[in-house]
């Protein structure tokens, strides 16, 4: 007989009827058909369950159990222990994150800024990298477009080469290791964002930029870029 | 007890006052000791004493009323019964019948005394007349005095498969206990 079957039962009793079994207060005369035995062995099952009366030496003992209690010091530890990790995770985050902007505006010393671009070139992100940077873009070597014309026109001047040599002079410095004006072309067109980082970088941007990144815009005064405008 | 003295009650023995580990113990060592007896004899007082020292030690962590503090004790109990059976099966002992367990003075004979022979008795009856399943439901809802939700949830059932058997052990009862009315 399933459970479903008992509650249909007219001679099972109820779930009521059964919770009042087996707590043992169902007298067995007042029993359902049947049940007069379980209720009569349920009661003294239930019974003499009152209070009873303590051993003083094993309550003390237990009391010592209790004031030893190992799992206070334990919990706490574990606790502390999920706080660190919690309050390392925060600051390896930040420290994370604020390496991470700094090498992208390209503000770290040029040694962590090129650690930092080779790494992140590994996974496809480029950050400028000073060792990648154009050597005439440093303060010590200032070769804009019109300090390369003064410095050749200085060349000229102040040589004190003649005739052929004085002429092949001029020329070097004229076609010279400063001034690259494809670079500059190139640097313009390139999407490479350590080039165009540059020009985000206050830093850098006050550092006098060597032709290879004047751009046309600036050589001309803002001009090319009014035409541009205004183009049909 | 009233539920705001259990409330200080059991403050005061999570602070290792022993009068109140004292009510604690009085008021549950009876039920514990017949839920344990009816299941491993003479070795309850042991199991019994382990189960106390092992709430003692985790009392602080315990919250809740004076039912679930019942029902915390005889989950542990569950547990270092469960200990106890793996010992025995582990260092065999030559068994012994109820009638030799009955006649074996026990340390614990004075409290055996006032806890209940008789009942003592109806709880062993009952585990030996029922399939181990349905035995110790039995003894968890009876002398544990425990509701069907905490029976599950000691013993990992869901309510209604405790409800299904209890069904079936009552069922069970009534039969082997027709003749005795």
């Amino acid at each position: 007989m399933n459970p479903l079957e008992m509650r249909s039962n007219p001679r099972y009793p109820d779930d009521r009827t059964i919770d009042r079994l087996l707590a043992g207060t169902v007298d067995p005369a007042d029993a359902p058909p049947g049940f007069a035995g379980p209720a009569r062995l349920l009661g003294q099952a239930a019974d003499h369950l009152g209070p009873l009366d303590s051993d003083a030496a094993f309550v003390a003992a237990l009391a010592a159990a209790v004031a030893t209690n190992p799992l206070t010091p334990r919990r706490t530890s574990v606790l502390t222990k999920l706080v660190t990790a919690k309050v390392a995770a925060a600051a390896a985050l930040v420290v994370l994150s604020a390496t991470t902007a700094a090498a992208a505006t390209g503000s770290l010393p040029d040694a962590a800024q090129s650690a930092a671009a080779n790494a992140a070139s590994h996974v496809g992100v480029n950050l400028p990298n000073p060792s990648e940077d154009h050597p005439t873009g440093t303060a010590d070597n200032p070769t804009t477009a019109d300090d390369h014309g003064d410095t050749v026109s200085g060349t000229a001047h102040d040589t004190d080469a003649t005739g052929a040599d004085k002429g092949a002079e001029i020329s070097t410095v004229a076609r010279g290791d400063h001034g690259q004006a494809p670079d500059a072309g190139d640097t313009e067109d390139s999407p490479d964002p350590a080039a165009t980082g540059v020009e985000d970088n206050p830093a850098k941007v006050e550092t006098p930029n060597p032709g290879g990144t004047a751009t046309a815009d600036a050589a001309s005064g803002g001009a090319s870029e009014a035409g541009t405008t205004h183009a049909p | 007890m009233r539920a705001e003295e259990f409330a200080s009650t059991l403050a005061a023995a999570q602070a290792g006052a022993e009068w109140a580990i004292a009510l604690l113990y009085e008021a549950n060592q009876p039920r514990l000791l017949r839920y344990l007896r009816a299941q491993v004899g003479q070795d309850a007082d042991d199991v019994a004493a382990d189960t106390w020292l092992d709430a003692a030690r985790n009392l602080s962590t315990f919250t809740g009323d004076e039912d679930a503090l019942r029902g915390w004790l005889f989950t542990i109990a569950r547990r270092r019964l469960s200990d106890h059976r793996r010992r025995q099966r582990r260092r065999p002992v030559v068994p012994t019948s109820d009638a030799q367990v009955d006649e074996v003075p026990s340390a614990s004979a004075e409290s055996e005394a006032l806890a209940g022979a008789l009942g003592d008795a109806a709880a062993r009856r009952l585990v030996a007349s029922l399939p181990d399943a349905q035995a110790e439901i039995v003894l968890l809802r009876v002398v544990a005095g425990l509701s069907v939700d905490q029976v599950a949830e000691i013993t990992g059932r869901r309510p209604g498969t405790v409800r299904v058997l209890q069904h079936r052990a009552l069922r069970r009862l009534a039969h082997e206990l027709q003749d005795e009315v």
